[in-house]
């Protein structure tokens, strides 16, 4: 499975989103998509995954163009944890997880044993056993975010985006999130994660790729995406690197 | 809180107290007839004036009735799902207002005489105008507070012809039949004019029957509904088609009459544990049976004129629609 974005360019309304960024996604990587705030980040994920028409470039899914498969191809392909995540009706833990099965296209209410098997692992995963029959809207930031988790992972696609997963999260559910993440890469998936937390990405992503005005910056491990130099020009922040660690110490004053 | 789940119980119970009001709808009524004859009469062993008043006046009546209320709940269900807000619905969205107009039109201009057919089509014109507009704007602006509040400018937009249709309407019985359309009644309904809604309510209960996985998927909302691989424009077109066949053919038959679209899904909800796929076919048999007894409420009242159905579901059903709007704004707050 790779995920490809080749010269991608997105104009909006005359905004210039994106401006020919290229970047790749590889099977067992976890990969960090970070940048400021308008940098491009869920623009990119968009237009990778031909949601956001591109005004030049390329998107590619396994060597197709995204933008030509059908929404049910695409979700066998990658599954997708977009930035609003507040559901619209109070429905049950395991239904709401379960809705990740859809592209498998059993009839209505009806799980296959291999959606049902998909669905147990992950429930298991995101140790949400116990919580299937509580309604999605009783349940708290942290559960909230195990569940949408757990959808994706239903889905059994070989790669998963998620955008600002730990938003909203505290920073002990960060790492569960961040964790569950890594573990996912591990079995062979290629996962990319929007984030915002830069120690929480270097100590967790394997590649870390950066955006800034809509322009790709770096892609790289942590260690060479993340100098000091870099991160003061992007972000306009101290930082630095003890061991394995990244430090912010503060705002650089103009 | 758990997820409460009774949806096949709840199917039949809503079979049995909707088989159980049409016959009370038959037996019941204004010319007084001992029970006994008109029970023959139901079963094909009675005298011709029971037989008579059973199957060409009561059970007609009730059946359209009971059409008109699965219409229209079913309507409301599908397009709460779709647009993901327990308000939405075929009167409050303008979509009946619409219908009932182009109805209208096709009774100011005589249209009829050309073909009884013109009525049903002319209405569901009115009804896919509506939604089509709706449906449009819907992927435009996000905000469906938004989209309700067009959907009361399509509504008094409606309303506003409508008027001037009675305005300057030629004679009073073309100004009464138009009060009919107006109002919303099924008095004097035959089969016959069921069986002219009936293809349509066919077709349009098939295509909500399609969009329903969608609508259980869009329960994520729309981005994330695409991304497990639902084609979102597709189960718009269904529910816009869907509902615009089911409101127009039911405002064929008696007009246009509000709110039951809002009560019987909410109602149902609770109970199929909120899914708006397992809302559908519960809500539109508890449609079908609020208006099968809101109908016999409306020919027993005391009243001088006979109550029109649409009335009484405006009555009952507009202060239950402001109750759900305030508790949704509590809702909201608390999150």
């Amino acid at each position: 499975m790779s995920l490809k974005l080749h010269e991608a360019s997105v104009t909006v309304n005359g905004g210039k989103l994106l401006h020919a960024v290229s970047f790749e996604l590889t099977p067992r990587k976890l990969v960090g998509l970070l940048g400021p705030n308008g940098a491009g980040k869920t623009t990119a994920v968009r237009a990778l995954l031909g949601l956001q028409p591109l005004n030049g470039g390329q998107a590619l899914l396994d060597g197709q163009p995204s933008h030509s498969l059908t929404p049910k191809q695409r979700a066998l392909r990658v599954s997708y944890l977009p930035q609003a995540r507040k559901l619209a009706w109070p429905i049950g833990v395991r239904e709401a997880i379960a809705l990740g099965r859809f592209a498998y296209g059993g009839p209505l209410g009806r799980l296959s044993p291999a959606d049902a098997a998909a669905l147990e692992a992950a429930i298991a995963c995101c140790s949400l056993s116990g919580f299937e029959d509580r309604s999605v809207t009783s349940l708290s930031g942290g559960e909230l975010a195990r569940v949408h988790l757990a959808r994706a992972l239903a889905s059994q696609a070989p790669a998963l985006i998620a955008d600002e997963p730990t938003a909203a999260l505290d920073p002990g559910h960060s790492f569960d999130v961040l964790a569950m993440l890594q573990a996912q890469a591990r079995t062979g998936q290629a996962v990319l994660v929007v984030l915002h937390d830069l120690a929480l990405a270097a100590r967790f992503c394997d590649e870390i790729i950066l955006l800034n005005q809509g322009k790709l910056v770096i892609q790289a491990p942590p260690q060479e995406a993340m100098t000091p130099a870099i991160l003061a020009e992007v972000y306009g922040v101290q930082a630095d690197w003890n061991q394995e660690q990244l430090i912010l110490s503060g705002r650089i004053s103009v | 809180m758990k997820v409460q789940n009774h949806t096949p119980n709840l199917i039949l119970a809503l079979v049995a107290l909707s088989a159980l009001a049409i016959a009370a709808s038959c037996l019941i009524g204004l010319t007084p007839l001992p029970t006994g004859r008109l029970m023959a009469a139901m079963v094909g062993l009675g005298d011709p004036q029971a037989e008579l008043i059973v199957w060409d006046i009561r059970l007609p009546r009730a059946l359209a009735a009971f059409a008109v209320g699965m219409a229209l709940a079913g309507s409301g269900a599908a397009l709460q799902g779709l647009l993901r807000n327990p308000l939405a619905e075929p009167g409050v969205l303008g979509v009946s207002a619409m219908a009932s107009l182009f109805a209208t039109i096709t009774i100011y201009w005589g249209f009829l005489q050309v073909s009884p057919w013109i009525l049903p089509l002319a209405s569901i014109a009115g009804a896919l105008l509506a939604t089509s507009l709706l449906a449009l704007i819907a992927t435009r602006v996000q905000s469906v507070v938004t989209l309700v509040l067009v959907g009361v400018g399509i509504s008094s937009l409606a309303g506003a012809f409508m008027s001037l249709l009675l305005n300057l309407a030629p004679n009073p019985f073309t100004l009464s039949d138009m009060m009919n359309w107006m109002m919303g009644s099924v008095a004097n309904r035959s089969l016959e004019d069921l069986l002219l809604a009936a293809p349509f309510l066919v077709a349009g209960a098939i295509a909500i029957g399609f969009a329903a996985p969608g609508l259980r998927v869009l329960t994520l909302g729309e981005e994330a509904a695409s991304s497990v691989g639902l084609d979102v424009a597709r189960s718009r077109f269904q529910v816009v088609m869907g509902t615009g066949l089911l409101t127009g053919a039911a405002v064929s038959v008696a007009g246009a009459v509000g709110f039951v679209g809002i009560i019987a899904p909410h109602l149902v909800r609770p109970l199929v544990g909120y899914d708006p796929a397992r809302t559908l076919l519960p809500a539109a048999l508890l449609g079908g049976l609020l208006l099968v007894v809101a109908d016999l409420v409306a020919r027993l009242a005391p009243t001088s004129h006979e109550m029109k159905l649409g009335v009484v579901a405006a009555l009952i059903g507009a202060p239950i629609f402001i109750w759900i709007a305030v508790r949704r704004r509590m809702l909201e707050a608390d999150q």
